[in-house]
């Protein structure tokens, strides 16, 4: 019975996937016959001139901004520039053309084939915000959209008709009560924990990413100002920065285990590098971290913070290597003080949120047993042996329930004397009911999760949008790259600085309040819908915002496949060319050449909606265990559904409509 | 603890702490433009930026009268030309993609000014410099 209907929800989802894609892909085909017929119609007229488009490029933009052609249409581009070289290309054809100043050059004619959104690209490095200089071409009629909204309200109703089968304690059909003890599968398990439990282990994992550190610190102060060809903004912005998000999905914490930022200080505090010392004292005034700290305040208005300066951030070396040097001497002074990982847990940016999505995330480090854990008095998982430190998180390992604070350092691992810690697979989600019902005034978790989630639309809207005021607000109008010695260039001038005034509300206004305000109305509609009078709205509108745990961190997976698959280039050639000086270290000189950049929307979607169905999902579940019974569960999350399903079409439009 | 375990321990954290030196070396990269940016005896490396973060790098370029040079031209932010007045050289576009390398053998003494030839920044006018020609 139970099977029958996942393989009938199955079956509906399949469907519409390939409804959803046959759509625009009949499209494309009856329009070809369609073109055929109006070539033939058009050489009878002798008017078979493709259509002149004039496009301007100009620092950071093209004008117009959105070009709307016609399927099958002729279309030549006439292209100026306004200020600098600019290069011209579009998503899809092999077009790398260069634009001087004072000339005016002609592209094509092309002809349009398929329906949908196309990107046209800058291809000659104009300045800093040079990656992020883009333009759309709408191929009308553009049935993807349509086909896509379909798609959307597809996911959501196929998630809703199978939460209404009431699937107890399981997510898109995977029971969340499982996981996999990874120390004990065979073969793998005993080499992994082998290699897990070799002292060395955290320090050969740290030591090449503290290498790496340093050669972005070096790059950001002295490199090339120019941010593409900068080893510590193409290798951060582009390469870590898309890296993180697949490691939160597959392995947790994973970031936290190899970052060398917070190494010096704990190294300092346990006069240790990789072993244990006999003491087991740290070299530390050992002070209590204030209560009123102990949260995720400042990582989630950290992010959102350096989120507002993000356009500078990702484009002028300085600014990132300022951010570093504040992240690398924070620790260092924070761990003598307050001993322990602080640093890592309350204060980080992206501890924050790599802890906070990490909920999501298929990997954990548990205890096998519970009870083992809590009658074995020794807990050397928190007083510490001479194997391996007490948890440097400042966690009980044995009693943990959950991804956020646990740095996957594998102390534990260490020193746990009765074998009982592990490394556990399981499906996404695990942890979230469990979370969100216990999240009694858990503001700042809810507020990670909104903030996160506006910022990925945000980053999406404003790297790969092509509305450019919007971009130009972020980037005060500085047209400027800077490393220390050109700082003085970023210098803003007042009419920048309003402007960026005038963006710092907009996001920042959506991210705290706006989308916040609009979680808020609909929690309590669902509370209202699902009939539940037990429970304060508060706590309804709290517990709810963990599904968006998952969900964001899907939307941020679509996002680093833009990042990577259309500038991969930069950072292979930053390894070769750290500072930008035209070196050739290891041979991996690369001319920017954006991967199937036309297909891009395709791969985006399934993971968007995947997102989606997990959102809903989520919220099943956990309304299961707030209200305990399935029908005010199931129509709780039907009314979240909707706001996680608009949420959906917003990204949508962005990168198809 | 015993003298041998001791020892170990010793030379596990030295190799650690040496590791750790050679990772914070790493700040120290841009010491290292001569090692990873070879230069034959007869290439001149010119890098060239925005007059506002620099301009030409180097600005006096000097070359022997009668001998062959090469100039390797290399754009750092965006796409500048390389024209040296009164000279057979001149470069209309270099883009910050690709380098591009000129051979030139001066017949004459003489010093002669070079200049950006393409628009590439408020100060553009002003991004120029000397090359002389030695006896």
């Amino acid at each position: 019975m139970k099977k029958n209907h996942l393989l009938s929800v199955a079956v509906i989802v399949i469907a519409l996937v390939i409804l959803g894609y046959a759509l625009p892909v009949t499209g494309r085909m009856s329009e070809i016959i369609l073109t055929v017929e109006e070539e033939s119609g058009r050489l009878a007229e002798a008017d078979s001139s493709p259509k002149i488009i004039e496009i301007t490029a100009k620092r950071f933009t093209f004008e117009p901004n959105i070009i709307h052609v016609k399927l099958g249409e002729e279309v030549i581009f006439r292209i100026k520039s306004a200020d600098v070289t600019h290069g011209f290309y579009i998503d899809g054809y092999d077009y790398f053309v260069t634009i001087p100043p004072g000339e005016v050059v002609d592209v094509g004619p092309i002809i349009f084939d398929g329906p949908g959104k196309l990107k046209i690209r800058c291809a000659i490095t104009c300045g800093p915000l040079h990656p992020f200089m883009v333009a759309d071409i709408l191929v009308e009629p553009n049935y993807v959209f349509p086909a896509f909204i379909f798609l959307t309200l597809g996911m959501f109703g196929a998630t809703t008709l199978y939460i209404s089968r009431g699937p107890s304690n399981r997510m898109l059909g995977v029971p969340l009560d499982k996981d996999v003890d990874l120390l004990r599968v065979k073969i793998v398990g005993p080499i992994l924990k082998k290699i897990l439990q070799w002292r060395g282990i955290h320090f050969a994992l740290i030591w090449p990413n503290l290498l790496i550190f340093m050669i972005v610190l070096t790059t950001a102060f002295f490199g090339n100002p120019t941010g593409n060809k900068n080893f510590s903004i193409a290798v951060v912005w582009i390469l870590w920065f898309a890296a993180v998000e697949f490691m939160i999905l597959f392995a947790g914490r994973l970031w936290c285990t190899v970052c060398p930022l917070p190494a010096f200080g704990e190294w300092l505090a346990r006069r240790r590098l990789y072993g244990v010392h006999s003491l087991r004292k740290w070299l530390s005034l050992g002070k209590k971290w204030p209560k009123s700290l102990n949260n995720m305040w400042i990582p989630a208005f950290g992010f959102l913070g350096i989120s507002l300066i993000v356009p500078w951030l990702v484009t002028r070396p300085v600014v990132t290597g300022f951010l570093f040097l504040i992240l690398i001497v924070l620790p260092l002074i924070l761990h003598p003080i307050f001993t322990r990982r602080y640093f890592c847990r309350s204060v980080c940016p992206a501890g924050g949120y790599i802890g906070h999505h990490s909920n999501a995330s298929i990997l954990a480090i548990r205890c096998r047993n519970k009870t083992v854990c809590d009658k074995h008095v020794a807990k050397e998982c928190i007083g510490g042996s001479p194997k391996g430190y007490g948890c440097p998180w400042v966690l009980y390992p044995g009693g943990n329930d959950q991804n956020t604070y646990c740095g996957q350092c594998f102390e534990c691992l260490k020193s746990c004397p009765l074998d009982n810690m592990t490394l556990k697979l399981r499906m996404i989600g695990q942890d979230l009911a469990n979370l969100a019902t216990k999240a009694k005034d858990k503001f700042d978790e809810a507020w990670m999760d909104f903030i996160r989630f506006t910022l990925v639309i945000t980053y999406q809207l404003v790297f790969f949008g092509p509305y450019f005021w919007f971009k130009d607000w972020g980037n005060m109008g500085n047209i400027f790259g800077a490393n220390l010695a050109t700082i003085g260039l970023l210098t803003p001038s007042f009419q920048g600085l309003s402007n960026w005034f005038g963006w710092a509300v907009i996001v920042g206004g959506t991210a705290l309040v706006g989308y916040p305000a609009l979680f808020y109305a609909f929690s309590w509609l669902a509370k209202k819908t699902a009939g539940d009078v037990e429970h304060a709205p508060k706590q309804v509108f709290l517990s709810f915002s963990y599904a968006l745990t998952p969900y964001s961190l899907f939307l941020w997976l679509a996002f680093a496949i833009t990042l990577v698959t259309v500038n991969w280039a930069y950072p292979l050639t930053a390894f070769s060319d750290p500072l930008g000086w035209g070196w050739n270290l290891l041979g991996t000189r690369f001319a920017w050449r954006p991967i199937l950049p036309d297909f891009l929307p395709y791969f985006q979607l399934p993971i968007v909606l995947v997102g989606l169905a997990l959102a809903v999902n989520s919220t099943y579940n956990i309304a299961v265990r707030l209200f305990g019974d399935h029908a005010k569960a199931l129509r709780a999350s039907t009314v979240m559904g909707v706001l996680h399903t608009l949420a959906a079409l917003v990204f949508i439009w962005i990168i198809s409509g | 603890m015993n003298e041998v375990m001791k020892k170990t321990v010793l030379l596990w954290e030295s190799i650690a702490l040496l590791l750790v030196v050679v990772a914070v070396a790493a700040f120290f990269l841009p010491l290292a433009d001569g090692i990873f940016m070879p230069r034959e005896p007869d290439e001149i490396v010119v890098r060239m930026s925005i007059k506002e973060s620099g301009g030409f790098d180097p600005e006096v370029i000097t070359v022997k009268k009668g001998q062959t040079v090469r100039l390797v031209l290399i754009s750092m932010d965006v796409s500048h030309g390389f024209t040296v007045e009164g000279l057979d050289i001149d470069v209309k576009i270099v883009n910050p993609e690709k380098k591009v390398v000129v051979e030139f053998t001066p017949e004459e003494e003489g010093v002669y000014m070079f200049k950006c030839t393409v628009q590439c920044s408020p100060l553009h006018h002003y991004m120029r410099g000397l090359f002389i020609v030695e006896g």
